[in-house]
């Protein structure tokens, strides 16, 4: 690593502040900012790799994990599922902290010219984050179709993420695989609906062990956040060593 | 021989040689020529079939020049000056062209020149030759005066005057014959003899920059055209580098050796000069056509032009060692390949419209075009997200039940199973835009945010307001929120 590299590295570690600094992630991975999350994936999710979402859910948490890189995202699907599941909604990104000038629309004709035009954009080193949506399993997108574009990614060192409507049961070349599903939040206490809650299944992971969390989108905060245990749950015994006190989602008022 | 009616009688409209061997000429009543010759073999005239023909033929003579203009019904004028000695002078030039025009069968009267008048005049009713400049005059005098291109009304009345040469025509005085035919008649005879410019007008504009090549042998591989095309790309881009400029639209004109011309269009957001990139972009047209360029025998001529053209600034790197250039150039590359290879339409970017309407809020704009203005966060009013982050691109009718007529959703039913709601948010009241309100009569909606029991976060509005708009009021799903 040159010298120029180096300090380039240590500029972003400064400038991201002092969360990050006990994390011991690369800057150029990924990360949700949770070290419970971002320590089991080795530091976040890793650039240059194709990473696999089972969930609609996953196409917003990918540009949304790429939203700090500098560079373009790419979103990729064949006509029929934009149509579908819905066109991307500016305002509704920009909410989201995605600068949506980057952002541009690739419509396939069928899934397999959409594996083709994001195998494309994966190479490409000026493309922050592709996101490669397919309708139902994607079972186009097989092991081979992943091994391309995991290669691609490699290549071109962005962060690939395969976005499947429904879990796939085959085999998949992708560094992670994950279930991503909504689930109910906890809302805000006053009736209304509070942050966004998913449960993320972490169903292969080849940096590190699997894992199931409950992650909370803090909207006002665009931060991840990890979910408190549920209420209806037991609270734990005092004398548990790690009291969850520190992860939970309470907001002090005022 | 073909015929077609005119007025009340069939008459021939064109005759081959044979036929005009027996004496019968254009405008002869079919009946008539039928009595002197029994068994003559007539077909319909088919004007469009003839347009066609001359379309396709002044395609190919891209070939020999770029200004090519039609001359209907039956003619084809070529602007020569300054390709003749390409060709070894305009003897050669012309009988190259009339050999190649004879391979595909078909009879041709050539004639060539200084005016466009002259020439017209020679090869209808003249000598087939190629004439000096100069000698119009002399050319023309023996010439009836039909030559002159002008309507048959006038050469009637000509004829009737007793002027039946152009050499009639030129010894008397102007100021008569102008004011008895018009000041047109005038004006085609200055034209033939060079007296008055005519400029010609090409079928396409003839584009600034333009590189071509002739094969020695034919060329059938894809490959070999690509190969082609790239080294007329460098050459192309030499030319362009000097004036500062880059290709932004390429044609690439294929010739074909049975006359048959292929063009390819590809449009670059970035200025292009180099012959690999113009390549690439190329293989990817050839790639995304749906139906295959056939080579047939091969091509024999490759003409490359630059018809849009962009000024180059040319950029000083910054202090990061040129790589913010490097990736702006990387990513232009790639769009401009994924949109040569997908098609027109299939690359685009959200932009900002001035609209509060959520489906006018936004439009899909062209990839290729400036850079959109950012969108505006929502108005956060609550802990969750204000606006969706997928719009369906037609809202969903969906049946929902409400405890009261205007209160939010308790339970809803959506593909095909009914959702518990556990929380909502709203009402948040769009009125449709009062201002265009004819065109489509739109009601007020309602728009909610709920969480379903499941923890889907739809978008839902209610349609129209209860009591004052509808007494029915229909439920949509419009979007689903993170």
């Amino acid at each position: 690593m040159t010298a120029q590299a180096l300090l380039r590295r240590h500029i972003a570690r400064i400038e991201r502040g002092g969360e990050s600094r006990s994390s011991s992630s690369a800057p150029e991975d990924a990360v949700f900012g949770l070290p419970a999350l971002d320590g089991v994936l080795g530091g976040g999710l890793a650039a240059g790799a194709l990473h696999e979402f089972a969930g609609t859910a996953g196409a917003g948490l990918g540009l949304r994990l790429a939203a700090e890189r500098p560079g373009a995202l790419l979103w990729i699907a064949a006509g029929r599922v934009f149509r579908q599941h819905g066109w991307p909604y500016g305002p509704g990104l920009a909410g989201l902290g995605i600068d949506v000038g980057r952002l541009l629309l690739v419509i396939a004709r069928d899934p397999l010219e959409s594996l083709w035009a994001a195998e494309e954009a994966m190479r490409c080193k000026a493309v922050a984050a592709t996101v490669l949506e397919m309708a139902g399993d994607g079972r186009a997108a097989d092991l081979t179709a992943t091994r391309r574009l995991s290669l691609a990614a490699r290549e071109g060192g962005g962060l690939g993420f395969l976005v499947r409507g429904q879990p796939f049961l085959g085999t998949s070349a992708a560094m992670t695989r994950w279930t991503v599903a909504p689930v109910p939040g906890a809302g805000d206490g006053w009736g209304g609906l509070g942050n966004a809650a998913f449960d993320m299944n972490l169903t292969r992971n080849r940096r590190g062990p699997a894992g199931r969390w409950t992650i909370l989108w803090r909207c006002d905060e665009r931060r991840f956040a990890l979910a408190a245990p549920s209420l209806d749950l037991a609270a734990p015994p005092a004398e548990r060593p790690h009291p969850p006190a520190a992860d939970l989602g309470w907001r002090r008022a005022g | 021989m073909t015929v077609a009616r005119v007025g009340n009688a069939t008459r021939l409209m064109a005759v081959d040689a044979a036929a005009a061997a027996l004496g019968l000429t254009p405008g002869l009543a079919l009946a008539d020529a039928e009595a002197m010759y029994p068994g003559l073999d007539a077909v319909p005239a088919d004007p469009a079939a003839d347009r066609a023909l001359l379309d396709h033929l002044a395609d190919g003579m891209e070939l020999w020049t770029p200004l090519v203009a039609l001359d209907p019904p039956d003619g084809l004028l070529l602007d020569i000056t300054g390709c003749a000695h390409l060709f070894g002078g305009e003897v050669a030039m012309a009988g190259a062209i009339r050999r190649r025009l004879a391979e595909r069968g078909l009879a041709v009267r050539l004639a060539s020149a200084a005016t466009v008048g002259c020439a017209a005049a020679l090869a209808r009713h003249g000598a087939e030759i190629v004439a000096a400049a100069g000698r119009e005059a002399a050319l023309l005098a023996p010439l009836p005066v039909a030559a002159l291109r002008i309507g048959v009304e006038i050469a009637a009345g000509l004829g009737d005057a007793g002027l039946e040469t152009v050499g009639d025509l030129m010894a008397r005085p102007r100021a008569p014959l102008a004011a008895r035919f018009g000041a047109g008649l005038m004006r085609r005879l200055d034209q033939a003899l060079g007296i008055v410019d005519e400029p010609i007008s090409p079928r396409r504009p003839v584009p600034d920059h333009m590189v071509e090549c002739r094969l020695m042998e034919p060329i059938q591989m894809e490959d070999h055209v690509l190969d082609a095309l790239t080294r007329l790309g460098d050459g192309l881009g030499q030319r362009l580098a000097l004036e500062g400029l880059g290709a932004t639209r390429l044609e690439a004109v294929l010739f074909r050796v049975d006359g048959a011309v292929r063009r390819l269009v590809i449009g670059a957001g970035r200025p292009l000069r180099r012959g690999d990139e113009m390549r690439r972009l190329f293989a990817d047209r050839l790639a995304g056509l749906a139906e295959p360029i056939e080579a047939g025998f091969g091509f024999e001529a490759i003409r490359l032009s630059a018809p849009e053209t962009r000024r180059v600034e040319p950029r000083q790197p910054g202090f990061d060692g040129g790589t913010a250039i490097e990736a702006e150039a990387a990513l232009a590359a790639l769009t401009d390949h994924l949109a040569t290879r997908l098609g027109p339409g299939r690359l685009r970017r959200l932009a900002p419209r001035d609209s509060h309407v959520p489906e006018r809020a936004m439009q899909l704009a062209e990839a290729a075009a400036v850079a959109p203005p950012p969108f505006q966060a929502p108005d956060q009013d609550s802990l969750g997200p204000a606006r969706p982050f997928r719009l369906l691109e037609r809202p969903v009718p969906v049946e929902a039940l409400a405890e009261v007529p205007d209160g939010p959703p308790r339970r809803l039913h959506w593909q095909g199973c009914w959702h518990d709601v556990r929380r909502a948010e709203g009402p948040e009241r769009v009125a449709p835009e009062w201002w265009c309100a004819g065109e489509n009569e739109t009601a007020t909606r309602d728009y909610f945010r709920v969480e379903t029991a499941a923890g889907l976060r739809l978008w839902l509005y209610r349609d129209g307001l209860y009591g004052r708009e509808t007494d029915r009021p229909r439920w949509y799903l419009h979007g689903f929120l993170p």
